[in-house]
């Protein structure tokens, strides 16, 4: 079988504006400008299967996001092979975008004026989909998570976790093949992480839905993901087995991925 | 074509949440009208017209043009792009399945379709107010091309400011270009006063720009002061413009967008 997304020597590197401190600085800057270079992600491999549900760990500032941007297409790499799905991402066609969905912990993509069923609507034209099929799944998304009271009411009046589980329906409507989550769960109280998980665990399980997920909690990420992927000042760490990473890099529970990534190149593990 | 009629249909459920904001946009129509009132009464005091136009004509021109610049919310297409594409936010509009140009397009029209409901009852009481029906004199033919021009001339204005909101890919920070567009726009389009008052080369030139097309033509249709001829002139105009200037940001886009950093997010 074809892997969904098969990547190799991706590489992003960014050019940042840099001026010294103080007003002098920033005077000094309008007349000369001085730029370092970045790079967020460097000759990275990576190879996912479908069906499978993949973590994707890291400090702070590692180049998780900037991966999953390349991967949905919204920034192009600077050089490197990807595909996804069959296609080159940041080409941005269409036929692409119909078979993907992006969350953003930080992100919404509902109308905050509106009720979630509005923003589903939309949803509902803009990726085709059949009225059989959407309320199908609409009934589905809303039954698993128990949120039919709050169809109707102004998104911007949920709480965080409400918010983040009407995202989650608007974003599986369409029947994606892949999902990518960015921090999904980041802010959520503890009740609300456990729904989330349950409810991405049964996407992946029933719905068949790749998953490529990326989480500064390792609960996450333990509960969820059979296969880990550490990165690292943009680099691959370890790519394998989540119980193999934590049993041989974990020391204490509920220790920061920042220690464990510290740990995996005091023991020269990258991959 | 479907999706972009839904996406303005969202945009004009999403203004009917803020009542006030349409309702005071609507009577800047009245404020608008009520200042070319004492302007103009002072112009005209003891003439019978300037320039062919009658005080009630004049008035008259005011409440079109000040009706249809309330209906075009196209300025906030460019700060909001803008905003975004410096933000990281524009994302949203890139990983959705339809062309982020058409649906800016559809987002304002639907925003501007709300407004032209407050904006009309606002200047149907301006006309009865300030007794200026007798400035209307257009036919039939005029005034459904003037309604043509209006429509294009909304759709042209959302391409332009989408095409400066691209801009910010490129230079970051344009801000300073988009206040400062602003009132050239509104001298160009007629909002300021009736190019007419304009010398000839003047007129000629700004005639073979798409801005007089979008406000004072429609304008001068319905009051009798421009005849069809003209006003199809000015819709060919118009309409190879948007086309022109659609297709320029298609093009400006794909070239753009590779400079996208996404970050912010």
């Amino acid at each position: 079988m074809r892997p969904i997304i098969e990547v190799e020597g991706l590489t992003k590197s960014f050019r940042r504006f840099e001026k010294e401190p103080g007003l002098l600085g920033s005077v000094k800057s309008l007349l000369r400008r001085e730029f370092t270079e970045k790079i967020a992600v460097s000759d990275f491999d990576l190879r996912i299967e479908p069906g499978e549900f993949v973590g994707l760990i890291g400090p702070n500032g590692a180049g998780k996001t900037t991966l999953v941007k390349m991967l949905t297409g919204i920034i192009a790499p600077t050089r490197g092979e990807i595909e996804v799905l069959g296609f080159w991402p940041n080409k941005l066609e269409n036929a692409f975008k119909r078979q993907y969905a992006v969350v953003m912990g930080q992100k919404s993509q509902l109308f905050f004026e509106l009720t979630p069923v509005d923003t589903f609507g939309l949803f509902k034209e803009l990726y085709g989909i059949r009225e059989e099929e959407y309320r199908r799944n609409l009934n589905y998304f809303v039954e698993l998570f128990d949120v039919g009271e709050l169809l109707n009411v102004q998104v911007r009046t949920l709480s965080l976790g409400e918010r983040m589980k009407m995202e989650l329906i608007a974003a599986l409507l369409h029947g994606p093949r892949v999902l990518f989550l960015d921090e999904p769960t980041i802010g959520l109280d503890a009740v609300a992480q456990r729904q989330v998980r349950l409810f991405l665990r049964e996407v992946n399980e029933r719905q068949g839905t790749t998953i490529l997920l990326t989480s500064h909690y390792m609960e996450d990420v333990r509960s969820l993901c059979r296969r880990s992927v550490v990165v690292g000042e943009g680099k691959k760490l370890y790519d394998g087995e989540t119980d193999a990473l934590f049993r041989s890099f974990q020391r204490e529970e509920g220790e920061e991925i920042g220690l464990i990534v510290e740990r995996i190149y005091a023991m020269g593990e990258g991959a | 074509m479907k999706k972009y009629l839904v996406i303005a249909q969202t945009a004009f459920k999403a203004q009917i949440v803020y009542r006030f904001d349409v309702g005071m946009t609507a009577l800047a129509t009245l404020w608008k009208l009520l200042f070319a009132w004492i302007l103009w009464g002072a112009i005209f005091e003891g003439r019978q017209s300037v320039s062919g136009f009658s005080f009630q004509t004049m008035l008259a021109y005011y409440l079109v043009v000040s009706f249809l610049s309330s209906m075009d919310l196209s300025s906030g297409v460019s700060f909001e792009l803008s905003n975004r594409i410096r933000g990281g936010t524009f994302s949203k509009f890139m990983v959705l399945p339809a062309s982020p140009q058409l649906q800016f397009l559809a987002q304002s029209l639907g925003s501007s379709a709300y407004y032209a409901l407050f904006a009309l009852l606002a200047a149907l009481g301006c006309a009865l107010l300030f007794r200026i029906r007798a400035g209307f004199s257009a036919g039939p033919a005029e005034i459904l091309c003037a309604l043509c021009l209006a429509i294009l001339g909304l759709i042209f204005m959302v391409s332009y400011h989408y095409c400066i909101g691209l801009l910010t890919f490129k230079f970051q920070e344009i801000s300073f270009f988009l206040h400062m567009q602003g009132n050239l726009i509104a001298f160009a389009t007629g909002a300021m006063l009736p190019l007419t008052l304009l010398p000839k080369p003047v007129l000629d030139l700004l005639s073979a720009l798409p801005f007089p097309h979008v406000g004072y033509l429609p304008a001068m249709l319905l009051t009798g002061q421009a005849g069809l001829v003209e006003g199809l002139k000015g819709f060919v105009v118009l309409l190879l413009w948007t086309a022109g200037l659609m297709a320029a940001n298609r093009l400006l886009y794909e070239r753009l967008r590779v400079q996208y950093d996404g970050v912010g997010i």
